[in-house]
């Protein structure tokens, strides 16, 4: 798998934060940034690209839409092929998401439905990603407001069945499990159960905000102790992963993000025992 | 219900609330993603069309953004590619009329946003320009960095607009219409000679060619000023004979 990822604690890197980042190089294992925000030349990809020369870099897709229906978005992918080829990352990731109807873009991740044709529609894409990138991607699940009657499988089990078609790896958003749990009356623990340690190369966590009754997937808050219960309990089962904490609203300054950081990181360390393993 | 049916569905309800909703449960949390959409689009104009946003504050701001985005379906999943017709949006919107040069500022801010995001580009190195200097000048035609915008504005004094809103002096709003060349450097004031020259450039004239159209337009064009700031800004890629 092309993932060379630490085993330990990553930091989603926002534009608000880029400055003082790059002047202070402050102790974060590796950085995940919004590939999307990096399409194109000028001030943001020399950044990043300076960025790369000190740490590992993840890039994250937010816009690729592999659940849409008909072909990928040939620009998009091809924006983002570019980039991987410039920024050579640690690892690639994109969600079990779609964005486009009808030659209309919805700018938010939407959940596909798990009814009949999803699994061959997704894998299809998923494959057609991995070929135009030379290289696996990790598929991350996403919150979800709504349910689609009759569907035939849950999204790890989803998920699992693409890592057996496709080869791609998985990137396990815990809060977005949780989320569901708490919107939809799903376990996440039960989730959990059905994705193999071996197929994931990525956590997430974050925090969610109530809005009239919905938890919202908002990664406005800090970290709730239900989702970093969870976290202890995947890594426990999983072994040491590399672990991104995401914050994209509510932003405060960087020097009150990296506090929250380095109170993640210690959680990691002691779940996982900081073993090193290499990815095969 | 196949999978196709079911996107349908899904696409339909996030468009109208009274739409049929389906197979879809817990339909009326569909009002989460539409605010998502919404608020996403909302969030990159005001990224984009910062002098706008600072020139009507932030609430009349997000409620204008929210009417040209509901007046405006999204075409691409990348939020920084949108916002090229929010100018037109903001000429015909009522309530902005007490600023009749607003749209003029959101001109300037897109294509401000459009050099910051331009694709990278090699430009015309010192030996190939020692080298266009021994040749036939007039004949050649120029190709111009993506990162280089030409924003003009008929009615209003944009260059000054724009100096007023840095901390500038106040502008004449009398004077009538003003060029601007923006790449990401910086933005500049350029006459409308100038001008001409330069949008003939774009459009694949040769430079002996555009020269005319400028001194047509303005016989007294300072045209070597700003053929050396196309070369020492780096905004000139090749020179084609």
């Amino acid at each position: 798998m092309h993932c060379t990822l630490p085993l330990t604690t990553g930091l989603g890197l926002r534009a608000p934060h880029l400055a003082d980042v790059l002047a202070q190089r402050p102790p974060v294992a590796w950085w995940e940034v919004h590939s999307e925000n990096y399409f194109g030349g000028g001030e943001p990809i020399a950044a990043l690209c300076q960025l790369r020369q000190d740490y590992p870099i993840s890039l994250h897709g937010i816009g690729l839409g592999l659940g849409s229906l008909g072909p990928l978005d040939a620009q998009h992918l091809a924006q983002l092929q570019q980039l991987v080829a410039r920024v050579e990352p640690a690892a690639v990731s994109e969600h079990l998401a779609w964005n486009r109807h009808a030659e209309r873009y919805f700018n938010d991740l939407l959940p596909v439905p798990r009814v009949e044709g999803v699994i061959e529609h997704l894998a299809e894409r998923i494959s057609i990603v991995q070929d135009t990138l030379q290289r696996p991607i990790l598929l991350e699940n996403v919150s979800s407001y709504v349910g689609f009657a009759d569907e035939l499988l849950s999204e790890a089990e989803l998920m699992a069945e693409l890592v057996r078609r496709t080869g791609c790896g998985l990137l396990v958003d815990l809060n977005n499990f949780y989320v569901n749990a708490l919107n939809l009356g799903l376990n996440a623990e039960a989730e959990l159960a059905h994705i193999a340690g071996d197929s994931v190369y990525e956590i997430h966590v974050a925090g969610f905000e109530w809005f009239e009754g919905t938890a919202i997937d908002t990664h406005g808050a800090p970290v709730s102790t239900e989702v970093l219960a969870l976290l202890r309990q995947a890594l426990a089962r999983w072994g040491a992963k590399p672990v991104l904490l995401e914050r994209d609203t509510n932003l405060s300054d960087f020097a009150s993000l990296y506090a929250e950081y380095c109170s993640l990181d210690q959680i990691v360390k002691a779940s996982a025992g900081n073993t090193a393993r290499e990815y095969v | 219900m196949s999978y196709a049916q079911a996107i349908s569905a899904f696409s339909a309800l996030l468009l109208d609330p009274q739409a049929q909703s389906a197979g879809l449960l817990h339909a009326a949390r569909m009002r989460h993603y539409r605010a998502n959409c919404r608020l996403n689009r909302i969030a990159a104009l005001q990224g984009v069309f910062s002098n706008v946003a600072q020139l009507v504050g932030e609430d009349f701001f997000t409620a204008m953004a929210r009417e040209y985005v509901d007046a405006t379906p999204a075409h691409a999943a990348d939020l920084h590619a949108m916002g090229a017709d929010f100018a037109d949006f903001i000429a015909q919107f009522a309530p902005a009329a007490e600023l009749p040069y607003l749209a003029a500022v959101a001109q300037v801010d897109w294509a401000r946003w459009r050099a910051y995001l331009a694709p990278d580009a090699t430009t015309l190195g010192l030996t190939e320009l020692a080298a266009l200097a021994a040749a036939d000048f007039a004949s050649l035609q120029l190709v111009f960095h993506p990162s280089l915008q030409l924003v003009q504005s008929l009615h209003w004094p944009i260059a000054d607009i724009l100096a007023m809103h840095a901390g500038g002096p106040s502008a004449d709003l009398r004077r009538g219409g003003q060029q601007l060349l923006i790449s990401r450097r910086q933005w500049q004031a350029i006459s409308t000679g100038q001008w001409a020259l330069l949008q003939a450039l774009v459009a694949g004239e040769t430079v002996g060619d555009a020269l005319e159209r400028a001194l047509q337009c303005e016989p007294d064009c300072d045209i070597q000023t700003i053929i050396s700031l196309l070369f020492t800004q780096g905004l000139v890629l090749r020179a084609e004979p």
